[in-house]
């Protein structure tokens, strides 16, 4: 008897000593609790010190682009002193100047962005075409399938962009914007492992559901699992366009005739450089600046609305196999 | 039925009798919605390979090994072209590679640093959304801006180049010619720095989501066992995230030989910068602005081909060691 009463006796000791911990840990005012505090506050130190460095070129470009280039040369590293918005104008055509004429700032704009949520609609559909079969049926061939993914993903196989070139030159996909877009439907790549994966934990009652009410597998998929997935979708669709939205690259090597904001931007860095110095002449320092807020103006607008959502949605599973 | 029975039907058989019609018809649908992806695929990816090998042992129309002989000719003799400074491949490839050991080294302060920023902290929702500020607004606008902040404008310097003057006393070699991208000795050191600087502390989506998937009562049973911070990010969070980080560290061995920082806008690969991303890149971009022809794929694809038969095994090295850690299920 005395051993069951002893032993009761430290189990309740435990238990104590256990809801103790957990209250002093959630208050904060134990050992651990402490730690936490600890680091949270070195952490809170030097996120500030970092939200400086992430801040401060934004800060100084919108700065720079509010004054004039005297007011900049007499002292290039403080803030303005008065608002100047007239720059504004000439900014938006200097666009047509530095894309030699190939593009105005609408159609630069235009190109940005069905370069942009163009290429990225037809990949992130392609990516579901691809994950939707691998994650809810099991066929012949599936392995494979998935295999190729994840040889994708990992396997390098480097350096054929110049091959690459060569293949669009034979498919008239160079400076033709619409076929150039038919080279984005390609859906083995990690937006499908991602979306795989999303697809995977979302319940399959409804797709069920909607078979034993006699819908067909199409129907299902447009009509009950892409709505299942749309968050996942529409959080890597954001994020692949907001990635897309300054690319250059592409636009100088297989789309030189669209020159897109991107470019624009590029060419007038070019052109400063070669005037040099403060005697940049028509392509004024506040013009520059305010090109470069131009071009990066749509994906901060993208961001802060969907921030949310990417951080709830965009989640990946191990590599397997 | 026999094994002999068996042996005899033929795979159309087989297949008829191990699948039924439903079956079947759901299968039509998977390689149906499959189909257009795979050609894209077949074309895009499987094509350009096996053309790029192809390509890597032609020479004037004809089987050679000519085009590897240059590659392996430029390995240590400077490099052919005027992009990157006389530099030898193997020194072009050597910064690509210090990228990547550079990025190994951060990962975990950065993953560190996103663990708070999940566990919510004083001001997280504004520190993150601070944090993926130069990330949103793109290769390109931050690398202008941070370009701008470390050159000489006119007579003035920009704004880190003059912190940095102020502080260690920069080199009148350094300020004549144009900034801390325009001088071999500075360059470098400059574009590491503006890489990683900006992300050594970070928010990281992917993983925020990885770590948002790991159940709360997990939290709650280390909370009961006094775990400090430290440790239950390193014994709770990271081995139940780690697959997710895994991927991270596979994805990038398998581009560790192409890195690249924004080198074709900071520094068009002089003042010792070249990497082989930007190199590979620059190749391509003077190719199209040759506007392709037959001849000129050869040395490209003979560089890539190399270069990957470098990167696989690397890349499947890093995918073992990553797989050593063993995963969490949960």
């Amino acid at each position: 008897m005395f051993t069951a009463i002893r032993r009761r006796f430290s189990d309740f000791i435990a238990a104590q000593k256990l809801k103790k911990n957990y209250h002093r840990n959630k208050n904060g005012t134990s050992k651990e609790g402490m730690s936490k505090r600890v680091v949270f506050t070195i952490f809170t130190f030097l996120f500030l010190v970092q939200s400086f460095i992430c801040l401060f070129p934004l800060v100084w470009c919108i700065s720079n682009a509010l004054r004039p280039n005297p007011e900049f040369y007499a002292n290039p590293n403080s803030l303005f002193t008065s608002l100047h918005f007239e720059y504004l104008g000439p900014a938006i055509r200097a666009v047509r100047i530095a894309t030699n004429g190939d593009a105005g700032f609408l159609l630069a704009v235009w190109n940005s962005f069905w370069f942009a949520f163009g290429t990225q609609f037809l990949n992130i559909l392609a990516s579901l075409f691809v994950a939707y079969p691998l994650a809810r049926y099991n066929f012949p061939g599936k392995h494979f399938f998935y295999g190729i993914i994840i040889f994708r993903i990992t396997v390098p196989i480097v350096g054929s962009s110049a091959v690459g070139y060569k293949l669009e030159l034979a498919l008239h996909m160079v400076n033709n914007p619409p076929i150039y877009m038919i080279g984005a439907f390609n859906g083995f790549d990690m937006n499908a492992l991602i979306m795989y994966g999303y697809i995977k934990a979302v319940s399959k009652e409804y797709s069920e559901a909607a078979f034993l009410d006699g819908a067909n597998a199409l129907q299902v998929l447009f009509k009950v699992v892409v709505p299942q997935a749309f968050p996942c979708a529409l959080a890597l669709y954001v994020n692949s366009v907001m990635g897309q939205w300054n690319n250059y690259q592409a636009f100088l090597v297989s789309l030189s005739e669209y020159p897109n904001l991107a470019v624009a931007t590029y060419k007038m860095e070019g052109a400063r450089d070669l005037v040099g110095g403060s005697d940049h002449g028509a392509i004024s320092n506040a013009l520059f600046y305010w090109i470069v807020l131009l071009s990066g103006i749509v994906p901060l607008i993208l961001f802060a609305a969907s921030q949310k959502l990417m951080i709830k949605n965009m989640a990946v599973g191990g590599l397997k196999g | 039925m026999t094994n002999t029975n068996i042996e005899k039907l033929t795979l159309k058989e087989r297949l008829r009798k191990r699948y039924n019609m439903e079956d079947r018809s759901a299968f039509f649908f998977c390689y149906a919605i499959l189909l257009l992806p795979l050609a894209s695929f077949c074309v895009f990816w499987v094509y350009v390979n096996i053309d790029s090998i192809i390509q890597a042992f032609r020479f004037g129309g004809e089987f050679s090994l000519r085009n590897f002989k240059d590659v392996f000719t430029e390995l240590t003799n400077a490099k052919r072209s005027a992009t990157a400074d006389n530099t030898s491949l193997l020194m072009i490839e050597w910064r690509s590679v210090q990228l990547y050991l550079i990025g190994w080294l951060f990962a975990f302060p950065g993953y560190l640093s996103c663990y708070v920023l999940f566990r919510k902290c004083w001001g997280h929702y504004v520190f993150r959304t601070i944090f993926m500020i130069p990330n949103v607004l793109g290769g390109l606008t931050t690398v202008l801006l941070y370009k701008r902040m470390v050159m000489v404008d006119g007579d003035s310097l920009g704004p880190i180049l003059a912190l940095i003057d102020a502080c260690f006393d920069v080199s009148d070699s350094v300020i004549k010619s144009g900034g801390l991208l325009k001088h071999a000795n500075t360059a470098w050191i400059t574009l590491l720095g503006l890489k990683f600087i900006p992300h050594i502390i970070g928010f990281n989506l992917v993983q925020t989501g990885a770590y948002a998937r790991i159940p709360g009562e997990l939290y709650e049973v280390g909370r009961i066992d006094g775990l400090g911070f430290i440790r239950e990010f390193w014994t709770i969070a990271t081995p139940l995230t780690w697959s997710t980080m895994s991927i991270g560290f596979i994805t990038g061995a398998a581009g560790m030989l192409m890195g690249d920082c924004g080198v074709f806008l900071y520094t068009t690969g002089h003042y010792q910068t070249a990497t082989m991303g930007f190199y590979v890149y620059y190749e391509t971009l003077l190719l199209a602005q040759a506007g392709g022809g037959e001849g000129l794929y050869g040395y490209p694809a003979a560089l890539g081909l190399t270069l990957t038969a470098v990167s696989i095994p690397l890349a499947l090295g890093v995918r073992r060691l990553a797989g050593l850690v063993e995963d969490v299920a949960y």
